[in-house]
């Protein structure tokens, strides 16, 4: 028995941390916010996303005088999370983190979403964008996106692309990239990034879009190389990867974001706190590094832009997936 | 000889009393998270992973590993003392670690897990220190083609080496894969079987899934017999090996570490895969397979060692490549990012302080493991001796609370008690539940593996026999098929001769 | 004339083969593909009739084998135990962890006859509250207390 209460204390020790993180002075507040804030996430712990939700929710409860909690609702690609805020309250006590994927891409592959991206939420604001690039297994002879799409039409047997999962953001550059260009390549789908990089280092599939992060190190290493980088300019990780538009391709310019919505209908003060709160996390000299660190350009954005950055992408995508024929059921 | 410099410079980086201590609190709170059904290493990690960030790179890698093997070495516990898994990976110490619990050898059991395990973490740590980039390197030939192979060999032998009747076996394995197929499609995110339910669109749990068929199960066949709970207390107190254990434990744990060793670089399921592949082996060799079921040691130690030397392996894509074979290391891929690594081909070079301090430090974790375990095992067999109709309550709260945090779905409970009914029903009427569960988890692989090898070579069969490992694997197929079919026409036949 | 020679594997076979037929019946709107595009519905399919094959070989064989009846658990223990986490599932929205855990505590009691004891209430009470403080308070899952 000694030996358990001796554990427990130690366990209390380590992990007084991680309480006195959560417990913030909780101060009788008339005004917003007066509770905890509940950030609703889609994805399980471990995915990237979580990792940025968990280190923002410091910053932020700092600022709001209230605890930020992160809450993990996983199911059917982040929808069924955003489907749970949408039907929230308006109160700006639950809100919803998630990459541009679960607002604008998985609109327009799903077929029978229960929520509507544009009327049911309240855009509050963003924390960053992501780049997307194109990166080839290095026996691929081709060094530019014309040279490329020359191969696929010789034989267009001969190439694969690999996604990291149907109906994704990846998977909607790719036919993007095909409709634009008129490559013609097959590939298959991937559950995620992870299985999806061996089969590319092995060269059983030849081509793949993803982001910075998911290649840099291979393509430091040669096993990879990076066709083109979907982003206006060339990016700072990278600066050996030309971009699409230097090929001459600018309409396959494309980022992804990462922001934060809530239920419709939030009123335009609570909105503005929790914007402030937001713009407090991406200037936070630590947290600030550790999110460039995994892959995030923090950009301020005023929600005005974000709202039509949404709406714009919506319809883009849309688009590419009815063309393409992408029905998630 | 660089090598061993390397390792004395990281076993100095590793036995800073901050390493030290946090290496401590990751394997304590590994040990916690693992006895607790439902409660796994992922949820942990992720937990603290925000909290890591003020930690130096080195200190929090060697926590956060600590965590995911300590849970490998508490998984085992509840495993042994309730039939109660926490994970798939415990689902097989459960047959006889439980067996030999009820007969009063739950101290010897839960020693030669600990004692499996430790040996298997130490062996598979010096395998990644010498080892780890060509073994890195043989895991990129397995690509779909022998992922497929593989899954579908680890099946097969699981249906023939299933004791009792091979058509309830064979059912009960593709049931579990039918059962693991529900969810959305990877290729086409088709929804399959899901009763249009958007929850069960990421398949069914598999924590609810084994604590339902075992755990649960277990205590209503506990419950059901007339004289109530049997466990032999007599000789409880007696907690260590005897020299004969030892001399049955230690070759199954060696032979457990080789086959954990290989399966555990390999992706997917191999972790899973090695803790059956083992116990199959064990007693495929055993001199008294009947004793396999009734509480043999060989039937703890080989799936123990195999399990926590493939929880080491696993380490290898990671630490070479930059590849996550598994959500946890994919998990721990991200704790390196957030400090500002970036994982690669080039982090033995770049940041030698981490590959062998980190290497280091899991010898230090194995040991801290069996001495925060050794002492405990007293107070679990203590356990035993709790009155039942306290005991029982608890165990099925402590599942259900574990089946509830991983998702917090109420979906998951109806499933846990729907799995409860499923297994009483089958042991009833003599279907075996560990083909189950074994399709469950290794039949989806082998489907997504099955298309994609197909999509890749457009429709042509022969890449599987076209290439050297899948055709090897193909190859152990049919001559463990043809063991099967040889003896069984042979009795046909001589049955045949008589009449 | 034949006769059923063992109803363990009567019972099995049959529901084996249900079991199959309605798995065929959940897959049968997906695309069973090509051999070089399997669709989604190829391996779901082919299973379920495997299965049902496998339920009428068990069922058949339940004419010419003899084996053991069945052995039923008692439905007391089984019922109290299979909705146990059923009732935590309704309860846990609604009412939070700590009354759950008593309520279902006590609840899951019942499969065994009791006789009502201070244990009785002491002990869910007791359950509650440790387990608060190791899931809550230890590991700071974010389920909550109280309703």
């Amino acid at each position: 028995m000694k030996c358990m209460i001796a554990r427990r204390a130690f366990l209390g020790a380590a992990l007084a941390g991680a309480i006195a993180l959560q417990i913030s002075p909780a101060f009788a507040q008339a005004e917003y916010p007066n509770q905890p804030i509940r950030m609703i996430l889609g994805f399980a712990p471990g995915a990237s996303l979580d990792a940025m939700a968990r280190l923002m929710a410091e910053p932020m409860a700092e600022y709001l005088g209230q605890p930020v909690i992160v809450e993990n609702r996983t199911g059917a690609s982040g929808n069924l999370a955003a489907e749970y805020v949408a039907r929230s309250k308006p109160d700006g006590y639950t809100i919803l983190f998630t990459g541009s994927g679960g607002i604008v891409v998985n609109p327009a592959t799903y077929t029978n979403l229960n929520f509507d991206p544009i009327k049911d939420f309240t855009h509050i604001g963003s924390l960053g964008n992501a780049d997307i690039m194109m990166a080839v297994h290095p026996s691929v002879p081709a060094k530019t996106i014309s040279e490329l799409v020359d191969l696929t039409k010789q034989d267009p047997k001969r190439y694969k692309y690999g996604t990291s999962g149907a109906g994704n953001t990846m998977h909607v550059v790719t036919e993007l990239f095909k409709q634009r260009t008129g490559a013609q390549i097959e590939g298959v789908h991937y559950r995620g990034q992870g299985p999806l990089t061996p089969d590319l280092l092995a060269n059983q599939v030849q081509i793949s879009f993803g982001t910075p992060g998911d290649f840099r190190s291979h393509i430091e290493a040669g096993a990879l190389r990076g066709l083109f980088v979907m982003s206006p300019r060339r990016i700072a990780v990278l600066p050996d990867v030309a971009t699409a538009s230097e090929m001459g391709f600018p309409e396959l310019n494309r980022r992804g974001w990462w922001g934060w919505h809530a239920a419709r209908g939030v009123p335009q003060p609570i909105v503005d706190k929790i914007r402030a709160a937001i713009a407090r996390g991406q200037t936070h000299p630590v947290v600030s590094e550790k999110l460039r660190a995994m892959g995030v350009e923090l950009e301020p954005e005023a929600q005005a832009d974000f709202i039509r950055r949404i709406e714009d992408t919506l319809k883009a995508y849309k688009d590419i997936a009815s063309a393409a024929n992408i029905r998630i059921q | 000889m660089e090598t061993l410099q390397n390792l004395v410079m990281g076993m100095g980086l590793a036995i800073t009393p901050t390493n030290l201590l946090f290496a401590f609190i990751g394997s304590l709170l590994g040990t916690l998270i693992g006895v607790l059904p439902g409660i796994g290493p992922l949820a942990t990690i992720s937990m603290l992973l925000s909290l890591t960030v003020a930690l130096d790179p080195v200190t929090s890698l060697i926590m956060l590993s600590a965590i995911f093997y300590g849970a490998q070495y508490g998984g085992s516990t509840t495993a042994i003392l309730c039939n109660l898994p926490g994970e798939a990976t415990s689902v097989i110490t459960a047959v006889d670690g439980h067996q030999m619990a009820l007969k009063g050898r739950a101290g010897a059991a839960l020693a030669t897990a600990a004692l499996s395990s430790l040996i298997a973490g130490c062996i598979a740590t010096a395998l990644i220190a010498l080892l780890a980039p060509p073994l890195a390197r043989f895991a990129l030939n397995f690509n779909a083609p022998e992922i497929f192979a593989l899954m579908s060999l680890g099946l097969l032998a699981c249906v023939i080496f299933s004791p009792g009747s091979f058509l309830k076996a064979l059912a009960m394995a593709l049931l579990g894969v039918l059962l693991g197929l529900v969810g959305s499609d990877v290729e086409t995110g088709a929804q399959r079987m899901t009763l249009g339910l958007a929850e069960l669109s990421d398949g069914l749990s598999v924590v609810s899934l084994a604590i339902g068929l075992f755990g649960l199960n277990e205590i209503i066949s506990n419950l059901s017999r007339p004289d109530g709970r049997q466990v032999a207390t007599q000789s409880l107190n007696r907690l260590w090996l005897s020299r004969k254990d030892f001399g049955a434990m230690l070759p199954a744990a060696l032979r457990g570490t080789a086959l954990g060793s290989i399966l555990g670089v390999l992706p997917g399921g191999g972790m899973t895969l090695s803790t059956f592949a083992s116990y199959m082996l064990e007693r495929r060799i055993a001199k008294d397979p009947g004793e396999f079921g009734q509480g043999a040691i060989q039937g703890v130690a080989g799936p123990e060692a195999a399990n926590n030397a493939a929880a080491q392996t696993s380490f290898i894509p990671l630490l070479t490549l930059g590849i996550p074979a598994s959500p946890i290391m994919a998990l721990l891929l991200g704790a390196m990012i957030i400090q500002g690594i970036q994982p690669g081909a080039d982090v033995m070079i770049k940041r030698p302080d981490l590959f062998w301090g980190l290497i280091a430090s899991m010898w230090v974790g194995n040991a801290m493991l069996v001495i925060i375990n050794l002492p405990m095992i007293g107070m679990w067999v203590r356990l035993l001796r709790v009155p039942y109709d306290i005991l029982f309550p608890a165990i099925v709260i402590f599942c259900c609370i574990g089946s509830y945090s991983i998702g917090a779905s109420a979906l998951d409970l109806v499933i846990m008690a729907a799995f409860t009914g499923v297994g009483t029903f089958a042991l009833a009427v003599g279907y075996p539940l560990v083909p189950l569960l074994l399709g469950f988890v290794l039949g989806p692989l082998a489907e997504e593996n099955l298309r994609r090898a197909m999509s890749l070579a457009n429709g042509d069969v022969a890449v599987f026999i076209e290439r050297p490992v899948s055709a090897a694997i193909i190859a152990v197929m049919v001559l463990l098929m043809l063991s099967f079919v040889i003896p069984m026409l042979r009795r046909a036949r001589s049955a045949n001769s008589e009449a | 004339m034949l006769a059923v020679k063992n109803s363990r594997d009567l019972v099995a076979g049959s529901i084996l083969a249900i079991v199959g037929l309605t798995t065929a019946y959940l897959g049968k709107g997906l695309s069973f593909g090509t051999l070089s595009r399997m669709g989604s519905g190829f391996l779901p399919n082919t299973l379920s009739w495997i299965v049902v094959g496998l339920g009428a070989l068990i069922l058949l064989r339940s004419l010419f084998v003899t084996d053991d009846a069945p052995e039923w658990p008692r439905l007391r223990p089984f019922a109290f135990i299979c909705l146990g986490p059923v009732l935590f599932a309704l309860l846990i929205g609604p009412l939070g962890l700590m009354p759950t855990i008593m309520v279902v505590a006590a609840f899951v009691r019942c499969a065994t006859p009791q006789k009502i004891t201070p244990r009785t209430f002491v002990f869910p009470a007791a359950l509650a509250a440790g387990c608060a403080f190791v899931f809550v308070y230890l590991l700071n899952l974010p389920i909550p207390l109280w309703f």
